[in-house]
């Protein structure tokens, strides 16, 4: 009976899981976007040795977002993670004018994978709080968005710390998804 | 500055990569342990010191750093020497790396940001290549580092019960052994092919074990999965949520000066709770130095208490509710998703304001961010309700009321019913009501709406500027919505209106505003920052420009998107009529939120005016007095 209420109502609202894979350069804040959007669920008990995964379920679609990292020749390793990858999310830090040219070689880099041509793209202009932080407008010259045609992509200013713009990122990225399907 | 600006300055300034290479990996940001770094700089080239702290690491006794952030630090640049000398206290290292990485997890609470743990790694492989010097690694740590890594990697896929991949052994192998050979083609594969294939069934049959706290129970990890509900959190969850979060609501501008302050926060249902259980209520906003001279005064911009008619309607939707309102069921229906939403017409959505029953006694308080609702059946067979009721003391009032209730006034907004109907003098309309409605969100209130009938028109309109005021103050500015960028195509990108795109190209998305933090932000009842008056001010002056800027550049690009499809065939009509639809949800969109923010506006700036003015009055009552005395 509650395999028939969870079908109906999955047919009827819509259910879907996708996988998310999360990345940026070091201090970009990516951990503290995953575990902002996973805020409010109960802390439980032990840890896996690991990565950070977190499934955050938000309007009937459940995100896995893998926070991945490491070294030029750890990426090689991302391959298999980026199977199945229906959404990308590149964290950049606003803040740091320093980086921003090798964050839109890792993104470019990365959006030549074969596995991820279809993924849909969100790009969270994370430390928006900060004085010197570039507008959303100014990053997405900088990391050369508007070259990209074939994929869609999208740009949303946030601040990690406080949440803000993160729904709005998650928005998209769930209708951007549904529209694809 | 505050400590998590200071951490995020730090995190700035003093992160360095440790090669040359780009390292794509996550920052130490748990704790400050910058600081820690900083502490220790004097000491760090000192051998006999890192060993010293080295050793307090493994017993699990060094003083300043968490228990659950050594690997942190550890990973941390500049700590080299510690971590090389904690290393060096596990040796001999397992001829195995599986057996290896158990050692270090079972000496080490190996949870830590990417970045760290891969820090570590790379000098335990080379350590561990020093110690087994095995043929197939070709002296060559970075092998082995890749190895490790890839082991990390598996111990989550196949432990973590948030992972939502598989990994057979096939897969595991040819993804690793690929990037192998990406870092040295002439690898020996059949080596590492069986070397790979026994990793992963150790992996497989037992995780790595995590050391626990000094005082925590020992855990078991014999289990292969858990379930999601009762099983594997994932690393640094506890840690992550106790981290500071400010609420700077500023987020897209800057004012550095502004002072901010945690504060836990009731939501609705919270603030009903502890109200129920006399507890204290949470406070909803920083306090200002003219807070103290008129919050308890009564009839202000700060206070309002009075005895009123209310009635409750559930709030219909509006012109542009539809896209404000995300399509979740709201909690308070229950299955009202199974039916069909209709837009309501003029007539519906204020058909409660010709409703003359329902209407119940009520005394009301809007203060400090809330507004207090305590209804009265009325007594006695008349059923009457006492004429003194306003004279109550609140705790009087609820023990006397047939119900009450509290709600935090984020995103409501008040305005005045009824300012343009003639009535006749015996209608039962001439009193003066106001409505406050909140805002379509994710919460229980959403949508809800309330008429309140007043004595006269001067009464509603200081409630009206009250709750306005309060609502203005606490409720976070949605600057968000307006800082995004997309190459989605809704009808109107330069792209298309300069032609640089062909007409059969173009796939039209449809527009809508996202949900933001906005909308659920009465549900969180985290700790965090409250922001001042002025910076709130401030916001919302530059926030409304922005609107405004934003509605006359959106109403610039019509006349083109009209031009541009008049060119056009009669096979285009309905994506016209597609884009069009998606301007006008733009445009509604855009200008309810410039009216709304407008309102704020105009609430706090009134309210600085009547300070002013109340100032100025008792400041020349006191110089009026020693005048009258002599």
């Amino acid at each position: 009976m509650g395999l028939y209420i969870s079908k109906l109502f999955n047919s009827l609202v819509g259910s879907k899981e996708m996988r998310i894979l999360m990345v940026g350069l070091d201090g970009a804040g990516k951990t503290t976007v995953l575990y902002k959007l996973k805020l409010g669920e109960v802390v439980t008990t032990i840890p896996t040795i690991g990565f950070n995964v977190e499934t955050v379920e938000y309007k009937n679609i459940s995100f896995t977002v893998w926070d991945v990292g490491g070294q030029d020749k750890i990426r090689p390793l991302w391959r298999h993670y980026f199977r199945n990858t229906e959404g990308i999310i590149f964290v950049v830090d606003s803040n740091d004018r320093s980086r921003i040219s090798e964050a839109r070689e890792v993104l470019q880099r990365m959006l030549n994978e074969d596995e991820i041509r279809n993924a849909a793209l969100l790009v969270f202009a994370n430390k928006q709080d900060l004085p010197e932080a570039m507008s959303a407008a100014e990053i997405t010259e900088k990391l050369g968005l508007h070259s990209i045609r074939q994929r869609p992509w999208f740009i949303q200013a946030t601040c990690a710390t406080s949440g803000e713009g993160l729904y709005e990122g998650l928005e998209w990225l769930s209708n951007s998804l549904k529209n694809q399907n | 500055m505050t400590g998590l600006e200071e951490a995020q300055n730090l995190t700035v300034a003093d992160k360095q990569l440790t090669s040359d290479e780009g390292a794509l990996t996550e920052s130490p940001k748990m704790t400050n342990i910058h600081e820690i770094v900083e502490d220790t700089t004097t000491s760090e080239n000192d051998n006999s010191d890192a060993k010293q702290i080295a050793a307090k690491i493994r017993a699990g006794t060094l003083e300043n750093v968490e228990f659950t952030e050594y690997a942190n630090f550890l990973g941390t640049p500049g700590n080299d020497q510690i971590l090389l000398e904690f290393l060096l206290l596990l040796d001999p290292l397992p001829s195995s790396i599986t057996g290896t990485l158990r050692k270090l997890s079972s000496s080490l609470y190996f949870i830590a940001e990417a970045a760290n743990l891969d820090t570590i790694l790379e000098a335990l492989s080379k350590q561990w290549l020093r110690e087994h010097n095995k043929e197939h690694y070709q002296d060559n740590y970075k092998l082995c580092h890749i190895v490790m890594f890839a082991l990390l990697l598996l111990n989550s896929t196949l432990h973590n019960s948030e992972a939502d991949l598989s990994f057979t052994i096939e897969e595991f192998r040819e993804n690793t052994i690929n990037a192998l050979q990406k870092e040295s083609p002439d690898i020996d594969v059949p080596s590492f092919n069986r070397e790979l294939s026994l990793c992963y069934y150790q992996l497989d049959n037992e995780q790595l074990p995590l050391l626990r706290p000094p005082t925590q129970p020992r855990y078991s990890f014999s289990g292969r999965r858990t379930n999601g509900s009762g099983g594997h959190s994932n690393m640094k969850k506890a840690s992550m949520l106790s981290l500071e979060r400010f609420q700077t609501n500023q987020s897209l501008i800057s004012t550095p000066n502004s002072m901010a302050t945690l504060a836990t926060r009731d939501t609705n249902a919270n603030s009903n709770y502890r109200m129920r259980n006399n507890k204290p209520l949470q406070k909803l906003y920083l306090d200002e130095p003219f807070d103290a001279d008129l919050q308890d005064v009564n009839g202000t911009p700060w206070l309002m208490d009075s005895i009123v008619n209310v009635q409750e309607a559930s709030k219909a939707n509006n012109s542009t509710s539809q896209l404000l309102s995300p399509p979740v069921t709201r909690k308070r229906k229950l299955m009202s998703w199974f039916r069909k939403h209709t837009k309501d017409t003029i007539f519906n959505e204020n058909v409660h304001a010709a409703d003359t029953d329902n209407w119940q006694h009520a005394r009301i308080r809007v203060y400090q961010g809330r507004l207090f609702v305590y209804k009265f059946k009325g007594f006695g067979r008349e059923r009457s309700i006492p004429r003194d009721i306003h004279k109550w003391s609140l705790e009087m009032c609820k023990r006397s009321c047939s119900q009450f209730h509290v709600y935090n006034l984020y995103g409501t907004i008040a305005s005045l019913v009824q300012e343009n109907i003639v009535a006749s003098e015996n209608s039962n309309v001439s009193s003066a009501s106001f409505l406050i409605d909140f805002p379509h969100g994710l919460d229980s209130t959403s949508g809800l709406s309330f008429r309140f009938k007043t004595r006269n028109q001067e009464e509603a309109k200081q409630f009206t500027a009250c709750c306005n005021f309060w609502s203005a103050r606490i409720s976070p500015i949605p600057s968000a919505q307006v800082e995004m960028i997309s190459n989605e195509e809704y009808g109107w990108s330069p792209r298309l209106l300069e032609g640089e795109s062909g007409m059969e190209q173009v796939k039209l998305a449809h527009w809508k505003p996202l949900v933001g933090l906005d909308a659920i932000f009465s549900e969180l009842d985290e700790g965090i920052a409250l922001w001042d008056f002025d910076s709130q001010l401030g916001n919302l002056r530059v926030f409304t420009e922005l609107l405004g800027a934003q509605l006359d550049e959106h109403n610039a690009v019509k006349p083109k998107m009209v031009e541009l499809w008049a060119k056009k065939k009669r096979e285009y009509q309905p994506l016209f009529e597609a884009a069009m639809e998606n301007w006008n949800n733009k445009y509604l969109y855009l200008n309810k939120q410039y009216q709304k923010h407008l309102v704020y506006l105009k609430a706090l700036e009134n309210a600085v005016q009547f300070y002013e003015h109340s100032k100025s009055v008792k400041n020349s009552e006191t110089e009026n007095i020693p005048k009258e005395q002599s």
